[in-house]
Parts: C-alpha cells; sequence; structure tokens
C-alpha cells in the first residue's frame, strides 16, 4: 500500500493546524513588533476555555467562536495592559521578550494549578470516517482542514481587500510612513492583538479536539513549531506563515514514512536552519526586503 | 514649559521617543532593581514548587519528591497515599526516638530541566530531611548524584537503566529497572499468550525507550518475533504515517508505553484505520488521566477488549496490606488523601509505603536519626532474623533487642549489591485492577537469559 496519499492528507491536516496559529503569530510580530512568546500559553488557555464551558464535550463550530473570543480577549488585554507600557518606555526587544516569557509562565502555572494531576479528556462519540484514495480521515479532521483553509481566506481578503488589511500592511512595513499617510497605528496594532489572539485561541481549540486530551503543557511543544512555520516562511509574512506550515506538515509526515518515525521533529529544525542559511529572509520574502535586514 | 520636549524619532515599535524628559523609572539604579525583581520573580515561577510539608523543630521530614504537576503529576499523588499512611502510623506507634515524621511534597514536575532545581532548592532550605521517597523516572541520573552529596537516603522506584549497576551508595531502588520491565513483557507474551508477532510502540523519551532494549532481547531469546518497532515522537497531531507502517507489519500484538495525549491521538487514528489490536501496557501508562485518554479515543468497550497491563507487583493481600489499607482509608477521612480505593492495590503508593518504614526502622536499629549513620541500616532491616509486618512490629522488635527483616507490602525485599530489589510482575486489567496473572520471578529471569 502506497503511503503517498497518507503522507499528503495527514501532512495536510496537520499543515492546517499549524498554520492557523502561525497566521496569527506572525501577523502580530510583523505589526507589532513585540516577539510575544506567551502565545503558545494563551493558545492552551483558550483549550482550558473552551473545555470549561463545553463541559468536555467537543463542538467544532462552537470552540472556534469559543476559541476565537477568549484568544482575543486574552491576546489584547495582555497586550494593551502588559505590553503597551514596556513599550512606551522603549523597553529592548530583548526585554520585550522576557516580559512575555514571564507571562507566559504565569498562565502555564496558573493552568497547573487549575488542572490539578489530571490530563483533561474530551468525550468522543462515534466519528464518521470518509475513505478516499487509500486514506481514511475523520468528519473532524475534515473539518479542521475546511475551517483552517476559511480562516486562511478570511486572512488573505481582510489584507488584500479592505482598507484596515491596507492600513495593517502600511504599519507592518513602516510605521512612521503609514502614520504620515494618516494610518492610526494604535487602532492597527489593537486589531493585530485582536485577529491574531482570535486566531491563536481557535488554533487552540482545536489542537484540543483533535488530539483528545490536553495539559497545561500543551501548547508548549506546539508553539515551537509554529514559530519555526513563521520564521521558515519569513517572519511577519502571513502568506509565508501559511507556506511554512505547509512545509512542516508535508515534510515531517513524509519523514516519518520514507526515513523513521525518530526523524518527524527533527526535520522540522533542520529545514529552519536550512532556510535561514540560504534564503534567511524566509522563503515567501522578496529579495527587495534585503533592506529591512540591513536597517 | 517644564514639560516641554523635543520628539526626535520613532523607536524600534514605531512609537515616538522624546528626547531630555526623565523619569524615575528610567533612573540606573530603579531599572536595575526592577530588573532584579523580574529576574527573581521569573526563577520562582520557573522552579519546581516545594509545599510547605509542617516541618517544625524535633519533626523529621521525607521528601516527596514527585512530578506533582505536568503531565506525570498522577505518580506524585500515588506515592504522597504511600508517604502519609506510613507516616501516620510511625507518628501514632510514637515516632522515631522522639520525632515525629511528616511527608513534604517537592515538585519535580517530572522533567530533568525542572528537578534539578527543585532538588536543589530543597537541599537549600530544608535541614531536617532524613530520607527521600521517588517515582523519578528519567530524572534520576541527574537527581540522585545531588541527593547523594547530601548524603540523604533516596528510595526510589524510578526505573532508569543506568542505575541497575548503582555505585551511590545513598541511592536504594524498591523495584527492577526499566529494562527488566521490557523482559516481563516478552516472557508474559510467551508464556501466557499465543502471540508470536509482537509490534514496539514506545514514545521517544527516556522512561519509555527505557523498556525497549529488555523487549527486544527478551524476544530474540524466547523467539518471539518484532515485527515492527515504533518510536513515537511525543505530543504530535498526527500519527496516521506510523500507523500505517504498523499496519503494514501486521503484528498480533503491541507493547505499548506514552503519555496520555500521545495515546489520546493514537489510538483514536488507530481505531479510525481499523488498526486496534491485543495491546500490552507498562507500569509508565499508570493514571487514570491515561486511562481517560484512551477511552475517550476508542470508547470504555475497546479498552476493555484490547488492553492489558504488565506491571511491579505487589500481593494486595495479607497482614502488612490490611495494615496498609487502614491507614490509607484514615488518611482519606483525615482528608490527606483523595479517592484512596486508587491507591490500595497500586504498586506507587505501596512501595512508599514500605520504604518509609525502612527508613524509620533503619533510624531505630541504628539508633541515629543522622541520614550519614543509619543509611547503612536500610539493608540491614531488611535481612535480620525477625520477621515484622509493620513499623509497630518492627519497633518492638528492635526494642527487645532483635535483628529485624521488614517484609512489607510487597513482600520480601532483597537488595543485590547495586542496592537494587527486584520482585514479581503482574498482568492487570487496566480499567478495573483486576489481576489476570502473576509473572514469577523464574519466567522473568527465562527471558534474560538466566
Amino acid at each position: 500500500m502506497s503511503l503517498i496519499p497518507g503522507i499528503i492528507a495527514f501532512g495536510l491536516y496537520s499543515a492546517c493546524l499549524l498554520a492557523i496559529g502561525a497566521v496569527g503569530f506572525t501577523l502580530q510580530f510583523g505589526i507589532t513588533n513585540v516577539l510575544n512568546l506567551a502565545y503558545g500559553s494563551i493558545l492552551t488557555g483558550a483549550m482550558f476555555v473552551d473545555y470549561a464551558i463545553g463541559q468536555g464535550i467537543p463542538n467544532i463550530w462552537f470552540g472556534i467562536l469559543l476559541g476565537a473570543v477568549s484568544g482575543a480577549l486574552i491576546s489584547v488585554l495582555f497586550g494593551r495592559f502588559i505590553v503597551m507600557p514596556y513599550v512606551r518606555r522603549g523597553t529592548s526587544l530583548v526585554a520585550m521578550a522576557m516580559v512575555t516569557i514571564g507571562v507566559a509562565l504565569v498562565i502555564q502555572y496558573t493552568l497547573e494549578s487549575i488542572q490539578g494531576p489530571f490530563v483533561y479528556s474530551y468525550q468522543v462519540a462515534h466519528q464518521t470516517t470518509v475513505r478516499f484514495a487509500g486514506v481514511t480521515m475523520s468528519e473532524e479532521q475534515l473539518i479542521i482542514i475546511g475551517a483552517a483553509l476559511v480562516l486562511m481566506a478570511a486572512v488573505h481578503a481582510l489584507l488584500q481587500y479592505t482598507r484596515l488589511g491596507l492600513a495593517m500592511r502600511a504599519t507592518a512595513v513602516h510605521p512612521g510612513l503609514a502614520r504620515s499617510c494618516g494610518v492610526s497605528t494604535e487602532r492597527v496594532r489593537f486589531t493585530a492583538w485582536l485577529v491574531s489572539g482570535a486566531l491563536c485561541g481557535i488554533s487552540g481549540v482545536l489542537l484540543g479536539i483533535s488530539t483528545g486530551s490536553f495539559n497545561s503543557v500543551t501548547g508548549g511543544p506546539f508553539f515551537i513549531t509554529l514559530v519555526v512555520a513563521a520564521i521558515i516562511g519569513g517572519v511577519g509574512k502571513p502568506y509565508g506563515a501559511m507556506i511554512g506550515a505547509l512545509v512542516i506538515g508535508l515534510v515531517s509526515e513524509a519523514a516519518a514514512a520514507v526515513i523513521s518515525p525518530d526523524y518527524k521533529n527533527i526535520v522540522a529544525w533542520v529545514i529552519l536552519i536550512v532556510v535561514l542559511i540560504v534564503r534567511p529572509q524566509g522563503i515567501f520574502a522578496e529579495f527587495a526586503s534585503r533592506r529591512e535586514l540591513i536597517g | 514649559m517644564g514639560n516641554l520636549v523635543r520628539y526626535v524619532g520613532r523607536d524600534r515599535y514605531g512609537m515616538d521617543r522624546p528626547r531630555g524628559y526623565t523619569k524615575l523609572s528610567r533612573h540606573p539604579a530603579v531599572r536595575m532593581a526592577m530588573s532584579v525583581a523580574c529576574a527573581v520573580t521569573l526563577a520562582a515561577c520557573a522552579s519546581g514548587g516545594t509545599s510547605s510539608g509542617g516541618g517544625s523543630s524535633g519533626t523529621l521530614q521525607i521528601a516527596n519528591f514527585d512530578p506533582f504537576s505536568g503531565p506525570n503529576s498522577a505518580y506524585g499523588y500515588y506515592e504522597q497515599a504511600g508517604c502519609v499512611s506510613a507516616v501516620n502510623l510511625i507518628n501514632a506507634a510514637g515516632g522515631v526516638s522522639g520525632h515525629k515524621l511528616t511527608c513534604t511534597i517537592v515538585d519535580s514536575r517530572g522533567d530533568p530541566a525542572d528537578a534539578v532545581p527543585a532538588a536543589q532548592q530543597m537541599l537549600a532550605t530544608a535541614s531536617n530531611i532524613v530520607g527521600i521517597v521517588d517515582q523519578d523516572s528519567g530524572c534520576l541520573t541527574v537527581t540522585v548524584p545531588l541527593f547523594n552529596a547530601a548524603h540523604i537516603p533516596d528510595l526510589s522506584i524510578g526505573g532508569d537503566i543506568p542505575f541497575d549497576h548503582n555505585h551511590y551508595p545513598y541511592f536504594w531502588r524498591t523495584i527492577p529497572g526499566d529494562d527488566v520491565a521490557g523482559y516481563s513483557f516478552a516472557a508474559y507474551l510467551k508464556n501466557d499468550t499465543k502471540y508470536t508477532k509482537v509490534a514496539s510502540v514506545f514514545t521517544n523519551d527516556q522512561s519509555a525507550q527505557g523498556n525497549v532494549p529488555g523487549l527486544l532481547e527478551g524476544s530474540k531469546i524466547l523467539h518471539l518475533g518484532i515485527v515492527a518497532n515504533e518510536t513515537l515522537a511525543l505530543d504530535q497531531t498526527s500519527y496516521a504515517t506510523e500507523i500505517q507502517r504498523l499496519i503494514a507489519a501486521h503484528p498480533q500484538v503491541m507493547v505499548l508505553e506514552s503519555d496520555p495525549q500521545t495515546a489520546g491521538v493514537f489510538f483514536g487514528q488507530l481505531k479510525q484505520a481499523n488498526g486496534l489490536m491485543p495491546t500490552v501496557l507498562t507500569s509508565g501508562t499508570v493514571g487514570t488521566s491515561f486511562d481517560k485518554a484512551i477511552i475517550a479515543a476508542i470508547g470504555r468497550a475497546d479498552f476493555l477488549k484490547y488492553f492489558v497491563r504488565v506491571v511491579q507487583f505487589a500481593p494486595s493481600a495479607g497482614y502488612a496490606w490490611t495494615v496498609f489499607d487502614k491507614a490509607l482509608l484514615s488518611a482519606a477521612k483525615a482528608g490527606q488523601v483523595k479517592n484512596p480505593a486508587a491507591y490500595a492495590n497500586s504498586i506507587y503508593s505501596e512501595d512508599p509505603y514500605d520504604n518509609v518504614n525502612m527508613i524509620a526502622l533503619a533510624m531505630l536499629a541504628a539508633h541515629s536519626t543522622k541520614p550519614a549513620v543509619f543509611n547503612p541500616y536500610i539493608r540491614k532491616v531488611t535481612e535480620g532474623s525477625t520477621v515484622v509486618h509493620t513499623f509497630a512490629q518492627g519497633k518492638a522488635a528492635l526494642a527487645a533487642g532483635k535483628t529485624i527483616d521488614y517484609v512489607g507490602v510487597e513482600g520480601q525485599i532483597h537488595f543485590d549489591k547495586y542496592q537494587n530489589s527486584a520482585g514479581e510482575w503482574g498482568v492487570f486489567q487496566p480499567l478495573t485492577n483486576k489481576q489476570l496473572q502473576v509473572l514469577p520471578a523464574s519466567l522473568v529471569s527465562a527471558a534474560e537469559g538466566h
């Protein structure tokens, strides 16, 4: 039996889960220039919120809505009351990253204190499966793929076809110039926190539902992988994050099939190192962005 | 006019930056103090927690160094149930040389990176720790040297293979190593099943991988075929490729250890691929979280149908166990233990119960509460002439001038030259903990080629 259909199908599935979170992460970094290392903890927090309100019964559509709301709320509050005061004081990038690490730890340990010694598991009813091209996928997995594609299309539409999206792109390229052109960069940054938080929350909820079980540290390894996807695609480039997630998803599954499952995680890091050597600005960034690297 | 400033550009965040505007918060000394405060706060948050153990002067502490948070947190509570049960009985019998004992929780988080600072903090802040009980699989190589350097006896049920040939005088292990566990799976499959084609599926952490060499070697010795040997990366969102490879190998049975989250994803996708098969779980899968994750993935009926668990065995019967069980129930009534039924038949509670008793009896036998003095007596209280089953019995026998052989809930403990004690293995139904079979040490030895 050929492994290729399975590699493509489940590589795409993993890529979709990664892409939602990676796009949110890179979008926020590109506009606010804040390396938000609390992103993984916020993602995990959204899982807890969905589990608590949904009482352990998984519902993807309700979960997406709840994840978006909870993620956006936490993210906006975090950006407004924790990040912005430091930004106004001119805190260095490294120090800012340390602040976000601190917040990440606070969230993580708070969730641990709630969780106690247990792992939370969703009550999963029997799922219908769909078989095609020698691959069997569950209804839930197909819905996750569909939801991710819709969300990516929505992000594309926001960035390309709305004035707000234009303002976001302008602020990401040159905040000062954007402000000179009349763009309210404060409003744009607020929107960036909102949108990235919503994507973060959705990513967390879908991760929790897809794995079936989670605890306070579930978001950690996933966050690292989505950061890798974001960097591969080009930091601050949402389309790059989508491509990066696709690359990670497919190559990891292929490595597991062709070489050994031992190499599943190793491959992602090897790709990152190669990309940073060959094309440090990321796969998606244009050559014109060399100026950004210098200045 | 005093507030007039000149803007000279924008910072890295695109914010306007004034020049010549000094606030107190920018004073170098204040910023340094804030940085130090942040660093201290972060360090406090990052390190493992040490809960108050109520160590008043005169009270001797038994440190329960275990994961109480994180993916393996169930083990900490198992150990604590055994520890408090023993300590309560010891204190009721008058304590040790006038000293009461208490169990102090030290959260290792089950990860070496967190266990080391937790251990160092524990050793630095507590002066009256006389013994440590732990289930520290995966962390022993980093924590045992610290405890040994501090001259504190560590009675462990961690299975790290390097300690099969232990040379630390303060480290005692009362269960076999993880590699012996691997031989026990081979012994079970050979002697109690008809399966000959075996798949080895373990996650890539040290604790789980410790089972693999014994399983592979034991299968080879007993002429079982290992048709698949898969390593699962922890906490992935998909194991579809691994499952395809596994199914393609056509195994009849699978031996597996993983954390709950990985197991949930793996078995959910295995069922999706119509690949469920008889599965032998290891002691690393003990805990309600694992069972719940599997049930959530495949349903209770399939869990009962396909799974068994092979773990170190302690006979949940006899006088010693009856005393332990009563102590457990009393601790539950006192609010020290929740859900005592989960711990009554578990080696992970029975073993620390015996370990605490041995520490206490060693102190009495040595007439000293100094660890450096009583440490050698931990072996001696299991080699004497008078068999005792409880601390109270041992205390009375020692007071009468006799040498004792403590035979507790686990049965006879015999420390070899590496201060390891082997034991029997049992096959249990995971959900109900119903004992299905007992694997005597002789069968496991045969799998080892002895």
